[in-house]
């Protein structure tokens, strides 16, 4: 059984984040991105799947992820095209990765740290996925841009998902 | 084993060294010297090279008899190339415009279409140096 849902209150917690975090995944397509890419987004919504990871163990987490990805792409529309697929095996690869660096660090690596390191995470399987279809090395030329972008994006989701972790008892 | 961190906080001593990893990392993929001399424009359709342009000029793209883009190179700031007309729904490569940089590259996805520079012997190789990919 997955940790962090044995009672009614951590699933009802479950329902919000997905929500919350399927709802900004929804309205970052409006949002301008600087870089043209298949679905490029900022990631705000990533800070839920972060807070999950942290107060709620890899399960939570996975269960964000992909509850966010998937009802994010209904709603926009993109359910299985290439953006959705992308954006789904990305979030999901990191939240491993970030939840193994956590755990193996045991605190000594904060929210911006996992947060940044996510976004690497996120953005190198997104490209990798895509060099793999393009039979074509160039499209990692972009990984610089995407991490620069990832370490904002990811320190203010550091900071909203520490915010959260403060506030929600 | 406990599955979650209590009091984690914003930013640790650790963080820095992340970061600075991640970027590092990120850079590496690139810092193999890319300003060559441009040698004329690669045109890659599914993965192989379909047509190499060497003088200016506007060009049409066709996959099997079916008209892709057209794209236009000429020789301003050492050889520079867009893309004019595409079929593709979004044109976001023809919204990207004249690229300059050795590096960069145009990539359509609907389309399955890469542009990039050719460039000299011993600078970059063949199978790097692009930049931004739309859809």
């Amino acid at each position: 059984m997955v940790k962090g849902y044995k009672d009614n209150e951590n699933l009802k917690l479950i329902i919000v984040l997905i929500s919350l975090s399927a709802t900004v995944n929804f309205l970052e397509n409006f949002v301008p991105f600087p870089i043209p890419v298949p679905g490029g987004k900022w990631g705000f919504s990533n800070a839920f799947v972060l807070y999950a990871i942290v107060n709620g163990g890899l399960g939570m987490g996975l269960l964000i992820a992909v509850g966010k990805s998937v009802i994010g792409a209904i709603l926009s529309g993109r359910f299985f095209s290439l953006p959705f697929i992308l954006g789904i095996s990305g979030v999901s690869i990191s939240t491993i990765v970030v939840y193994l660096v956590l755990m193996l660090t045991r605190g000594r690596v904060g929210y911006v740290g996992l947060s940044v390191l996510g976004a690497f995470v996120n953005n190198l399987i997104q490209l990798s996925i895509l060099v793999f279809l393009l039979k074509n090395r160039f499209v990692l030329y972009q990984l610089p841009y995407f991490s620069i972008l990832g370490t904002v994006s990811g320190t203010v989701n550091a900071f909203i998902a520490y915010e959260m972790g403060r506030r929600i008892p | 084993m406990k599955n979650r961190i209590d009091n984690l906080k914003l930013f640790e001593k650790y963080d820095l060294l992340v970061i600075i990893l991640v970027l590092i990392l990120s850079f590496s993929f690139v810092l193999d010297g890319g300003r060559n001399l441009k040698k004329g424009v690669v045109v890659e359709i599914n993965g192989k090279p379909a047509y190499i342009f060497t003088k200016p000029g506007v060009y049409r793209i066709e996959n099997d008899g079916r008209w892709l883009m057209d794209i236009e190179y000429d020789e301003k700031y050492g050889g520079r190339v867009r893309v004019v007309k595409s079929s593709c729904k979004l044109k976001i490569c023809v919204r990207k415009g004249w690229i300059t940089d050795p590096r960069d590259s145009i990539v359509c996805v609907p389309n399955k279409v890469i542009i990039y520079f050719k460039v000299g012997k011993n600078r970059v190789k063949f199978d790097e140096g692009v930049d931004i990919y739309t859809w």
